[in-house]
């Protein structure tokens, strides 16, 4: 079974500043495969829908950027600012109070 | 090697800035490296379509990625020369202002010579632009491609000297549109005087800690 995309890309900001309190920085094509391992291939990252995010979340000054030349290419690190390490505890409390209240209209019992 | 060379070719006519294009080409060695494909040029218009929605889209997304910067950018400007005015920066503008009054109480009665100061305020305005539009310059041949920030950059480098020469052209020139008195020229050019050196501080302090680092 495909997850229908259009159901994340509301949390799709919180999804990435999620990934990257975990690990300390990731680059774009990094996030795309951890997402894909995380939901076993169920979730993919498509569409061009990764990459506006992120530099959403750049210009809001919840990531930081830094660039690094790796074989012979040069790759764009994203890492949680200060800013983004405050607001990834708000974004994932609005995220978790969607779902209670989506498992309340949907009826939907919880699976965990 | 080859292979790559054909790469950047693709993604270079459809790609403006060097930000936009190492992001685009680096995504696409990877998940061309992750793929048991052989390779050809015809996958990586695939990987383009797939993850990205087209070179439309990321053209798209390039527009938008530069107007989000852009916006951050005047606002990071806009705060570093409010910030000014709060300690330990107001004691920079203390001192201007203080050789502002004592210029202006020196020389109120006594004929000052607005031409040389003016000079200076224009002198230094434009060396700034000068470095602003040779970084933007000499990163374009080095790079072979603009940033996405050189925009930015042009706009901020050259937005003190427009501002300033309004004001003489305007003011204080002998061809201006309004004559106003020695006495209120004086005022003028030290009010010039003043957020000159603030707009100059301000943009040393922004290139340094915000525009440099990005230079890869």
């Amino acid at each position: 079974m495909t997850v229908n995309n259009e159901l994340f890309k509301g949390t799709l900001q919180t999804i990435i500043l999620n990934l990257l309190v975990e690990n300390e920085r990731m680059y774009g094509y990094e996030i795309t495969q951890k997402v894909k391992a995380i939901t076993q291939g169920e979730l993919m990252l498509k569409e061009g829908a990764l990459y506006p995010a992120l530099h959403k979340l750049e210009a809001d000054g919840l990531l930081e950027t830094t660039t690094e030349v790796v074989d012979n290419r040069v790759r764009k690190y994203y890492a949680l600012s200060k800013d983004g390490e405050k607001e990834v505890i708000n974004k994932l409390q609005d995220a978790k109070d969607f779902i209670a209240h989506l498992q309340l209209l949907l009826n939907l019992k919880p699976s965990f | 090697m080859e292979q790559r060379q054909e790469i950047s070719d693709y993604i270079s006519t459809a790609v403006k800035y060097r930000e936009t294009y190492y992001e685009l080409y680096d995504h696409i060695i990877n998940a061309l490296n992750d793929s048991d494909e052989v390779y050809c040029l015809n996958h990586v218009a695939i990987i383009i379509n797939r993850d990205f929605g087209g070179f439309k889209n990321i053209q798209l997304t390039e527009t938008n990625y530069q107007k989000q910067l852009n916006k951050k950018y005047i606002s990071y400007f806009r705060s570093e020369m409010l910030s000014s005015f709060s300690y330990p920066g107001i004691l920079n503008n203390a001192m201007i202002f203080a050789l502002c009054i004592i210029i202006y109480f020196g020389k109120k009665n006594q004929p000052f010579n607005l031409g040389s100061m003016l000079v200076a305020i224009q002198l230094s305005l434009s060396i700034i632009c000068l470095f602003g539009f040779y970084k933007i310059v000499a990163n374009r041949l080095k790079f072979l491609r603009y940033s996405i920030l050189d925009n930015f950059l042009g706009y901020l480098c050259s937005f003190g000297l427009v501002l300033i020469n309004s004001f003489l052209s305007v003011f204080i020139s002998k061809d201006g549109l309004f004559d106003i008195s020695v006495d209120s020229k004086l005022i003028l050019a030290l009010t010039l005087f003043f957020f000159g050196s603030l707009y100059a501080r301000t943009f040393i302090k922004i290139y340094n800690q915000k525009l440099n680092v990005l230079a890869i």
